[in-house]
């Protein structure tokens, strides 16, 4: 996959790439840490806060491109889970363009403690709560957290 | 108080370095016992030490100041004796969300820095995209939301049913 | 630095202390071990060292009345470093998160107030200096800072006010028989130019004793949110902090004492 546009340090830029086809799947790991209880129905979900990009200027929300990482020999739901277990949903990239966000890809180098991740893409647009709803509605459970719902 | 005469014994002599003469690393003050605080301090602390890498990718463990600021967000809006207690979730880069879900309604709160806050909620008024707005030193609209979101109380609704 | 056309000024404030700071997010990757670092950008100037307990972040919100809830430091936290000029008339606070530069009054209590434009001058310097020092070994963003301050404590001797009623001291007291003892407080929000609140002027009221006899301590302070994170804007709320103190000094205080004082 060509690489992405980066800013003069090095920083992976907001982008829609175009070898990222609108069939292609994403993966988005999802941590324990992010699950709500709705205190009446005793109810868990995952929070909103899984559906938006990181705080911060040009952040992303981080996914894992399947393609690339099916095409490297690896299975999807062992690479998502090595070296630390959380839970994953995945998303067809045609639901997440209709919001209006763009899905790219952002390969990481190993920077201690953490690995290089060749797969990791990003979405960037406008994460209101319109377009958090679609890209839940558009998801699956991967590598389930039992117990949780993935929909509202 | 930054005032050094505030904190400073009568009689100090300052010399090249002086020894510490009470415990660096707490500040303890007197809390009285509120159910539900425990557990939001708790929470905070749990979130303060999360990790790297935490959410599967880059995560990084809530930001010092922001932990402050959402605790002091919490003090100021709760009645922290009552059942809806928030839930505290956290972003990927050191940011926080501030959450109340109750029979199907929210209140969500997002700390991304200290005074920059965006919140949002839903109900059977605003429909299920709700209303967002965003906040910086000011929480009196917030105030209005948790009252009415806590006017959905148990024995409303057994009388409602 | 000038000093505002129209600002009340008195030669002879009975001013105590002086505290000008700001708060701001910790540069990433900072940790304890580089304060020694922090002291020997500062240390030609101000050569002692004291560890002090750490003072808890703090915001200027606005909301419902808050319930006092006190709360402990989350994670790991950092001392706080004084460093003193020789002659300990002005001092340095630095922590993970804060950085204030004091003057006060010390040991007979002679040593002159140098006026608030030698000392803002200092701090701007100073914080300029620590910002760079962030940014040169953490690849740190410029400073983010996110509460600002300015105090000035009064000392108000009794000894020096003899003659005078409270009420020839304080304008806001009008007692047919002085107390006995008097402790009170207030504070005004600070508004910005959308009329939002950004902050507090508080001022306190209380009495003490020293070596010197009785006095009454009067504190006023303001504290808030800069319009926008950087250095700039933290001066700026700074200096305004600093007029909105002298001001209220004035409303607050009778032209009996202001004449004592040797209003201009």
């Amino acid at each position: 996959m060509k690489p992405p546009p980066r800013d003069p340090n090095g920083k992976t830029q907001p982008h829609d790439h175009d070898e990222i086809l609108n069939d292609d799947f994403v993966i988005r790991r999802i941590s324990e840490q992010q699950i709500a209880t709705d205190s009446a129905t005793g109810q868990r979900k995952v929070s909103s806060l899984a559906f938006k990009a990181s705080s911060g200027e040009n952040e992303s929300m981080s996914v894992d491109i399947e393609k690339l990482i099916v095409a490297a020999g690896l299975k999807p739901e062992e690479y998502v889970t090595t070296p630390r277990w959380v839970g994953s949903i995945r998303i067809q990239v045609a639901p997440i363009r209709t919001t209006n966000c763009s899905v790219g890809f952002d390969p990481l180098p190993e920077n201690s403690p953490h690995p290089e991740n060749p797969y990791h893409g990003g979405v960037w647009g406008n994460f209101n709560k319109a377009t958090q709803r679609a890209i839940r509605q558009a998801s699956n459970w991967l590598v389930e957290i039992e117990g949780v719902n993935l929909q509202e | 108080m930054a005032s050094p005469s505030a904190f400073s014994p009568n009689g100090t002599t300052a010399t090249n370095v002086a020894k510490l003469t009470q415990p660096a690393r707490r500040v303890n003050l007197s809390d009285p016992p509120i159910i539900g605080w425990e557990a939001i301090k708790s929470r905070l602390e749990e979130l303060s030490k999360l990790e790297a890498g935490w959410d599967g990718y880059r995560g990084v463990p809530m930001r010092f100041e922001i932990g402050y600021f959402a605790a002091e967000i919490i003090k100021n809006l709760c009645d922290l004796s009552t059942p809806y207690m928030p839930q505290i979730i956290p972003g990927s880069n050191g940011d926080v969300q501030i959450e109340w879900h109750h029979s199907g309604k929210s209140i969500e709160l997002h700390v991304k820095a200290p005074y920059d806050v965006t919140a949002w909620r839903n109900n059977d008024a605003v429909g299920e995209d709700g209303e967002e707005i965003n906040l910086t030193t000011d929480f009196t609209a917030i105030s209005k939301w948790l009252n009415e979101f806590t006017g959905a109380t148990p024995a409303n609704e057994a009388a409602a049913a | 630095m000038t000093r505002p056309a129209n600002l009340p000024d008195f030669e002879k404030p009975p001013l105590n202390e002086v505290v000008l700071g700001v708060q701001f997010a910790p540069a990433p990757g900072y940790q304890q071990i580089y304060a020694g670092q922090v002291w020997e950008l500062f240390k030609k100037d101000f050569p002692l060292v004291q560890e002090q307990p750490a003072l808890p972040p703090s915001f200027e919100t606005f909301g419902l009345p808050r319930p006092q809830i006190g709360f402990d430091f989350i994670g790991a936290g950092h001392d706080r470093f004084w460093f003193l000029r020789e002659n300990q008339h002005e001092l340095i606070q630095f922590q993970l998160d804060k950085f204030l530069h004091n003057w006060r009054k010390v040991g007979d209590e002679k040593n002159e107030y140098p006026r608030f434009e030698h000392i803002i001058s200092k701090f701007s310097a100073e914080l300029k200096t620590l910002e760079t020092f962030f940014q040169k070994n953490f690849s740190a963003p410029p400073l983010s800072v996110n509460q600002c301050e300015v105090t000035y404590i009064n000392f108000i001797y009794e000894s020096d006010t003899a003659g005078l009623d409270l009420n020839d001291v304080f304008s806001f007291l009008n007692f047919e028989t002085s107390p006995d003892e008097v402790a009170c407080n207030f504070t005004r929000h600070i508004l910005n130019d959308k009329g939002e609140p950004r902050g507090r002027v508080r001022c306190t009221l209380n009495q003490a004793h020293s070596a010197k006899g009785p006095f009454y301590r009067l504190e006023i302070s303001t504290k808030g949110a800069p319009d926008s994170h950087s250095i700039t804007d933290a001066l700026s709320f700074v200096n305004q902090g600093r007029v909105k103190i002298v001001n209220l000094f004035k409303e607050i205080t009778a032209p009996p004492a202001h004449k004592l004082w040797s209003i201009k």
